[in-house]
């Protein structure tokens, strides 16, 4: 069976990026692939005005932007007192590949990436990942955002190797080493 | 021992939400093939490309103007920082408007200046080369892979790039 388009046409967005050109590349892509609400902002401050009172259903952003950046957004979004909807998915699209920025979007709460170039393929199929498969919403000290593993196993019986987990052979009343 | 690992779990305590299906109930399947609609989406894409050739041009200038802030400064870091940040928007766009060699160069010019506090010499003649075969791709211009003259453009940059880390 052939795949079909996932109807967008109630779906918002809103964009954000620094660079006037690839707001427009974006934005053309998502209403070629049916979007009819789309908002842009220029910067991750004019973004978080936008979304101050009026709800975006995806948000897509960009990393490298001043005077806020797209992480900082992120956690703004994420974490901030006054955020309209902390869960918002936020898929982050960055000319940054390296491993180590990757872990730092995650960390920071983002629920998909994407590497530039933009491609409608590489986009839409994150869309479709927010869209059909939306992960729990984690809150902790150290994080808020998506679940940061993509499926859970509720079968998993194996050791529990967390940091706070006791250990397997430590008695549960057992007084901690000197 | 039961007040010990009562603050210990309260360091971790963890609420779950689980996930909404929302946008899925409001998103449902079109009666469009997903192929079409993307090759429609390509071809919207392909549509700007025109306009690309006149604004890369214009991310060019200010490239090579960042540039020659950077030399006067001596390589100093905020200068850095500019000439890095300008390369990494257009590492951005190009690849999504034919111009993946584009992506390639300033990709490769945002890797050697990351993290440098100081750029000296070497470094300075190794970002005029980048900042020159961007200038060959748009002048030329060398869409796609460039051919022959793409791969010997980056061929001979990996060369400056090794030579300097070594």
């Amino acid at each position: 069976m052939t795949k079909k388009l996932l109807d967008l046409s109630s779906i918002s967005f809103l964009v954000v990026d620094d660079n006037d050109h690839m707001r427009r590349v974006i934005a053309q892509i998502l209403r070629s692939l049916g979007a009819q609400t789309i908002k842009q902002a220029a910067d991750g401050a004019e973004a978080l005005a936008i979304l101050g009172d009026w709800d975006a259903d995806i948000i897509i952003a960009d990393w490298l932007m001043t005077p806020l950046d797209g992480i900082e957004f992120t956690r703004m979004v994420r974490t901030a007192p006054d955020s309209r909807n902390p869960m918002a998915p936020i898929i982050m699209v960055t000319a940054y590949s390296e491993s180590e920025r990757i872990t730092e979007a995650r960390d920071a709460g983002i629920t998909e990436m994407m590497v530039k170039p933009v491609s409608p393929q590489a986009l839409y199929k994150r869309i479709e990942e927010v869209i059909l498969r939306p992960r729990q919403f984690v809150r902790c000290d150290s994080f808020v955002g998506p679940d940061r593993h993509r499926r859970s196993d509720k079968n998993y019986h194996g050791p529990r190797r967390r940091s706070h987990d006791e250990s397997e052979n430590e008695p549960a009343d057992a007084e901690p080493a000197e | 021992m039961t007040a010990l690992k009562d603050r210990e779990a309260s360091k971790h305590r963890v609420k779950l939400t689980p996930p909404s299906y929302a946008l899925k109930s409001r998103a449902p399947a079109t009666k469009r093939d997903l192929s079409d609609a993307l090759n429609a989406a390509d071809q919207a894409v392909v549509a700007l490309a025109s306009e690309y050739e006149e604004w890369v041009r214009e991310d060019l200038a200010t490239l090579e103007a960042a540039f020659d802030a950077l030399r006067a400064s001596g390589g100093a870091h905020d200068a850095i920082a500019a000439v890095h940040d300008i390369a990494h928007d257009m590492s951005g766009q190009g690849g999504s408007f034919g111009y993946p060699l584009i992506s390639t160069v300033g990709a490769s010019l945002c890797k050697m200046l990351r993290d440098r506090e100081t750029l000296d010499g070497r470094y300075l003649d190794a970002t005029a080369v980048h900042i020159d075969a961007m200038r060959l791709i748009i002048v030329r211009p060398l869409k796609e892979d460039g051919g022959s003259e793409g791969a010997q453009l980056i061929a001979e940059l990996e060369k400056v790039c090794l030579t300097i880390e070594s």
